[in-house]
């Protein structure tokens, strides 16, 4: 078998290779070390934790009640004494099996699971996923059909192996927990092992059988449901002659000893569990015998007839094509399910939608078609009888009449149906492509299709769980509640598994491709729970759900965005000829070398003033001639600096665009929540640099407000003129230079150059390292803006709105937080605000990533190439002194 | 060496090969012919096993899809088809792993070589050009040292260098006694190379000729080809062209 092996580890490392060469990759170590860091620093707590109190352990406690002093320390091999009688069920205490009971429970649980998965995998038709190398190279070759199969199957363990590793490292404070030792957790991992191994086993020859005779896969189908069902009825049984409650009947009916004669299902069990009770002999018993099981089974399966190479051979052309749609980023996990054509349904055409919109539409259509009544359908009949099983469940074993397990049973089976990529689909024909709309609005009607769809599913299953729990007005309510938070899991499901199909490379095997997709919907819905829970300590439930689905309902537009983003061609890159690159260096270098003294006396000018004003005035005297000391502040940059600085500038020839071109109010109203992104990403930033800063070097922490030294000056009596003056009369003047006289002075050289000298440019102006971290963002924003319109009024509207919301409504906000959060109960008005910051801080981060993408720049009459034109923006003798200047008063600050 | 008895394999209600019968002998090379929808494809992938059908193949005297069979059969392919995550040299050793051979380096490097892929060795499979995913194919098919290999159109899409080198491949193992198969559109390519030539047609073979009796009776390959397929005389061929010419033609 070293072939498998070879072509295993292989196969591994270089899907590692590849992945390396992608951003997937680095994120997942960035994830892993953010993990690990976590972990270490929780651990490193607990321990401090631990050394002021001394906690007895969970295992220690049950120790101490049953063996008294003399019980030896949790972790050395103990022999753990077998559990009670299991025929007298009753409440006895947890007590001294009561760790192990569970074990043995969840341990078998598993065991079965594995071998379900299996069966239910064969019966998807999994088996036949063969490569189409494997056609040709393998098919061809001496091997046994049998072994080629299992080869095949063992590669697609995929997840499972990752399941294993995390296991792995889990199950030691399990067994800690239970006091077991060494012996037993290899038996136990090795019941693992078997477990799977069986299950690619059953996996193998349910599809050698099948491929012969097609009933047997509906066997296969039949086998599923009564592993389930016949198990769980006969618990049900046992539990109603017994009487006690269900968790004991589980125990004393699953964990029996005599379960462990069930063939190889508790053999495995019980080579852990003899194990862990100390008795190998026994343990080694059930080890032979799995062993000599699984060796029948396989020489059974070897001598079966396997003639399967013609029908493995048509599904390897569908994987083959599906792998090239991939390579065409049409598509992503695989070939779609070819849903049966129903020659009963009506074929008549649709006549609704227009543009994107069209998807939505089809959604609606292919419903009307596949289902009864809009509400029937398969999905729907499982969910309904998922949340009605639960939901007596609850009723009539739990004796409790809430809606929330239902719900969350709900929500976990859409989002595992979500995990996939249900918008392949549409992403997937050549059709979408040619519709000549932007991706993301396809995939946006798409995806509202797919949550129509979710919707109607869920519908009945909910009305069922309403009714059948029995539950009161609060409880319906919180039901209620809990629909949009489910479905906007499965839009975020759904959005995210279509991103990372569409970005990850093609040929990284899908094992890396489900994880990468696990480990983000994961980290998605853990700020969900989050949220959820600190809300319910507050007693605030509802509430939380509604934001956890709000917070789903942006990231969906991330990803949207992003998907949008891939799909759609991009603008070619601008190629650099000596033709269209006309611009002289010595020319340009001269002009930013003017504008770079300008800056330069205009900041010194207003800093020296601005320090002697403040040296000057007495203190209190803010407070008094609130105008005045406004006047004082401003009037040094305002009335003196700048006004020298545009002299300066003056001599330098000016230039406009081409054309000068309006934006739709929409358009515009679509910049601010960018605007805002930015402002808020570049505050944040600017913030960790500056406490990095201190933390290194020593010095104050800034806050954003420190915007200059007569800062102490300012009091609530200002309000007016700082509005004014934060609101109306900066952004005018800052337009004015920074965008109007910068760009239209440099922009001959270059566009994006120009942009981005004014945006740095106006960053370093502010003199702090927040403001100069979101100033520079947003001035990139603006400076864009302004130089694809030739509209100062955009930028102006947009530097107002900005600066109204940071520095009117957030100090407002602030002093409204202090005050309430002593009470601990925050004003509607702070909620709304938060929620009204979060949510335009996602819908810019979606927005950006969409308009980002369609930005690009024309050539300009002194066009310079890239390198050369930032060699003539900054190293001149002006910008110099300007950066330095400006740096050193960044510095002062910050200590 | 190869005995094709009676074979039929239907599709459903399609006939694809319809009692196809031959016998290759050893250390020849049979060029099977046809137009599109012939089967020959069809056959071919019997003969290697991944197939079901009606009748009864024989390779070496053995049942073609037994374990010993397959270890002198050799397969190449017409679409080339690689595994994405492991390189060229991966491939040989992978094979080499799943047909059991021992040493085989020697012979590895020097198809390799002889192909022109040891300067690619580490790229992987879905990094190499239509061109080297085929002659990597190739190089895989020839790798056990099969004694019977089969061939499905495997001139399309290589270079020159790499037709010349298949070209001289093959009257190599000829020479060394194997039996080859070929199946090809492109007469041209097989010109020179064959001993024998299977036409078939709409399921059915329509002629097996050796070479020595095509010589005796002055025939082209290619004349054959049409007058088996499409009824074509040489005689209706030189009144074909005096019409498309309008003038008289030399025959």
């Amino acid at each position: 078998m070293s072939f498998i092996a070879y072509y295993a580890f292989h196969s591994f490392i270089n899907q590692i290779r590849k992945m390396l060469k992608t951003w997937v990759l680095v994120f997942i170590l960035a994830c892993g070390l953010i993990g690990g860091l976590i972990g270490f620093g929780v651990g490193m707590l607990s321990d401090i934790s631990d050394d002021m109190e001394p906690v007895p352990e969970p295992g220690a406690e049950w120790y101490s009640e049953d063996y008294g002093p003399s019980a030896e320390p949790p972790g050395s091999e103990v022999l753990i004494p077998p559990s009670e009688d299991p025929a007298l069920p009753g409440d006895g205490e947890e007590g001294s099996s009561g760790v192990r009971d569970i074990f043995e429970l969840i341990y078998g649980g598993v065991i079965l699971a594995a071998m379900l998965l299996s069966i239910l995998m064969a019966e998807k038709g999994n088996g036949g996923r063969f490569l189409p190398a494997d056609v040709s190279l393998l098919f061809a070759s001496p091997l046994r059909p049998q072994t080629v199969l299992f080869f095949r199957l063992l590669m697609q363990l995929g997840v499972m192996l990752y399941m294993t590793v995390y296991m792995l490292i889990n199950f030691g404070n399990i067994a800690e927990n239970m006091g077991i030792g060494l012996p037993a957790r290899i038996m136990i991992m090795l019941g693992w092992f078997f477990s799977m191994f069986f299950g690619k086993l059953l996996e193998t020859y349910i599809y050698l059988a099948s491929a012969d005779s097609p009933k047997t896969k509906r066997y296969a189908d039949g086998a599923l449901y009564a592993l389930i069902l016949v198990p769980a009825a006969a618990w049900f049984t046992w539990w109603k002659a017994n009487g006690g409650s269900p968790l004991k009947a589980a125990f004393s009916f699953f964990n029996a000893p005599l379960s462990r004669v069930v063939p190889i299902w508790g053999w495995i069990k019980g080579m852990g569990m003899y194990a862990a009770e100390g008795r190998m002999s026994m343990s080694l018993l059930c080890l032979v015998a799995t062993v000599a099981g699984a060796a029948l089974f396989t020489r059974h399966i070897w001598n079966m007839n396997a003639d399967f190479y013609e029908e493995a051979m048509a599904k390897s052309e569908e994987l083959a094509q599906a792998m090239r749609d991939i390579e065409e980023k049409k598509s992503a996990f695989g070939s779609a399910k070819k849903k049966k054509i129903k020659s009963d349904i009506e074929r008549d055409g649709m006549n609704r939608g227009l543009g994107a919109s069209v998807f939505f539409w089809k959604s609606v259509l292919n419903r009307k078609r596949f289902s009864k009544l809009l509400l029937i359908t398969k999905t729907s009949g499982f969910y309904l009888a998922v949340a009605a099983g639960v939901s007596f469940f609850m009723r009539s074993v739990m004796e409790s009449s809430s809606c929330v397990p239902a719900a969350f049973a709900l929500g976990a089976m859409v989002f595992f149906r979500a995990l996939g990529n249900p918008l392949e689909e549409d992403t997937k024909i050549d059709l979408t492509a040619l519709i000549p709309e932007y991706a993301w609005k396809k995939l946006s009607y798409s995806a509202l299709g797919g949550a129509l769809s979710c919707l109607l599913d869920l519908l009945p299953a909910i009305a069922a769980a309403a009714l059948i729990s029995g539950g009161n007005a609060s409880d319906i309510k919180l039901l209620l509640i809990c629909v949009p938070l489910i479905l906007s899991v499965d839009l975020y499901a759904g959005s995210c598994g279509s991103f990372i199909a569409l970005s990850t490379p093609a040929n990284a095997g899908t094992t890396v491709k489900q994880l990468v997709q696990i480990m983000f919907i994961y980290f998605g819905l853990l700020p969900d729970v989050g949220v959820i829970a600190v809300a319910a300590v507050f007693g605030r439930t509802a509430l939380g759900i509604f934001a956890a689905s709000l917070l789903n309902l942006m990231l969906t537009m991330i990803f949207i965005s992003l998907s949008g983003r891939l799909l759609d061609p991009r603008p070619g890159r601008p190629v650099y000829t000596d033709e269209n690159c006309p611009g002289d260096p010595a020319e340009a270098k001269g002009s930013f070398d003017r504008i770079g003294r300008a800056l330069f006396i205009m900041l010194a000018i207003s800093t020296f003033l601005q320090l002697r004003a403040a040296s000057q005035l007495p203190a209190g005297f803010g407070a008094e001639h609130p105008w005045l000391v406004w006047l004082v502040q401003m009037a040094p940059l305002y009335l003196v600096a700048i006004p020298v600085g545009l002299l300066i500038m003056k001599k330098l020839p000016a230039s406009d665009g081409e054309m000068t071109r309006k934006l739709s109010l929409p358009a515009w109203l679509g910049l601010i929540p960018i605007g805002f992104f930015l402002m808020y990403s570049g505050n944040i930033i600017g913030l960790i640099l500056s406490a990095l800063f201190s933390y290194f070097f020593g010095g104050g922490a800034v806050s954003a407000a420190d915007m200059n030294p007569l800062t102490d000056l300012f009091t609530d009596t200002q309000f007016l003129p700082r509005t004014l003056v934060v609101v109306v009369l900066a952004p005018v003047i800052e337009e004015l230079l920074f965008r109007k006289a910068l760009i239209r002075r440099t922009r001959r050289y270059g566009e994006k150059t120009a942009v981005v000298f004014s945006a740095v440019c106006f960053g370093l102006f502010h003199g702090n390292l927040p403001q100069f971290c979101y100033a520079s963002l947003l001035g990139l924003l603006l400076g864009a803006v302004y130089i694809k319109t030739d509209r100062i009024v955009y930028t102006i509207g947009l530097h107002m709105c900005v600066n109204f919301m940071g520095g009117v409504i957030a100090p407002y906000i602030m002093t409204l937080t202090l005050e309430s959060g002593e009470e601990g109960i925050y004003p509607a008005p702070v909620l709304a605000f938060f929620s009204l910051i979060v949510t335009l801080f996602f819908l810019g981060a979606a927005f950006l990533a969409q308009y980002s993408q369609r930005l690009s720049f024309g050539f300009a009459p002194s066009q310079l190439r890239p390198r050369a034109a930032r060699r003539c923006a900054w190293l001149n003798t002006g910008m110099i002194m300007f950066v330095a200047l400006s740096a050193a008063v960044i510095v002062l600050a910050l200590l | 060496m190869l005995e094709v008895r009676h074979v039929t394999k239907r599709y459903g209600k399609t006939l694809a090969v319809d009692d196809v019968s031959f016998t290759l002998d050893p250390g020849s090379v049979t060029v099977l012919l046809g137009p599109n929808g012939a089967g020959k494809s069809t056959i071919m992938k019997s003969i290697i096993g991944f197939l079901k059908f009606d009748g009864e193949i024989l390779v070496g005297g053995e049942e073609n899809k037994t374990p010993q069979a397959r270890r002198i059969i050799g397969y190449v392919p017409e679409i080339p088809a690689l595994y994405p995550n492991l390189t060229v040299s991966e491939h040989m050793e992978f094979l080499a792993r799943a047909y059991r051979l021992t040493d085989y380096s020697a012979r590895k490097e020097a198809l390799l070589a002889r192909f022109e892929l040891s300067e690619h060795s580490r790229k992987f499979g879905d990094e190499l050009s239509k061109g080297m995913q085929q002659k990597l194919n190739l190089c895989l098919g020839l790798l056990p040292e099969p004694q019977v290999i089969l061939l499905d159109e495997p001139m399309i899409g290589l270079d020159p260098h790499a037709i010349k080198e298949l070209r001289s491949t093959i009257e190599e193992l000829r020479v060394q006694g194997r039996t080859l198969l070929v199946s090809t559109h492109i007469i041209d390519s097989v010109d020179m190379l064959w001993d024998r030539t299977v036409i078939m047609q709409g399921g059915k073979v329509k002629a097996n000729v050796l070479r020595e009796e095509l010589d005796a009776q002055n025939k082209s390959l290619e004349q054959l080809f049409f007058e088996v397929t499409e009824g074509l005389k040489p005689e209706d061929e030189a009144a074909d062209k005096t019409e498309k010419t309008g003038e008289g033609a030399e025959v």
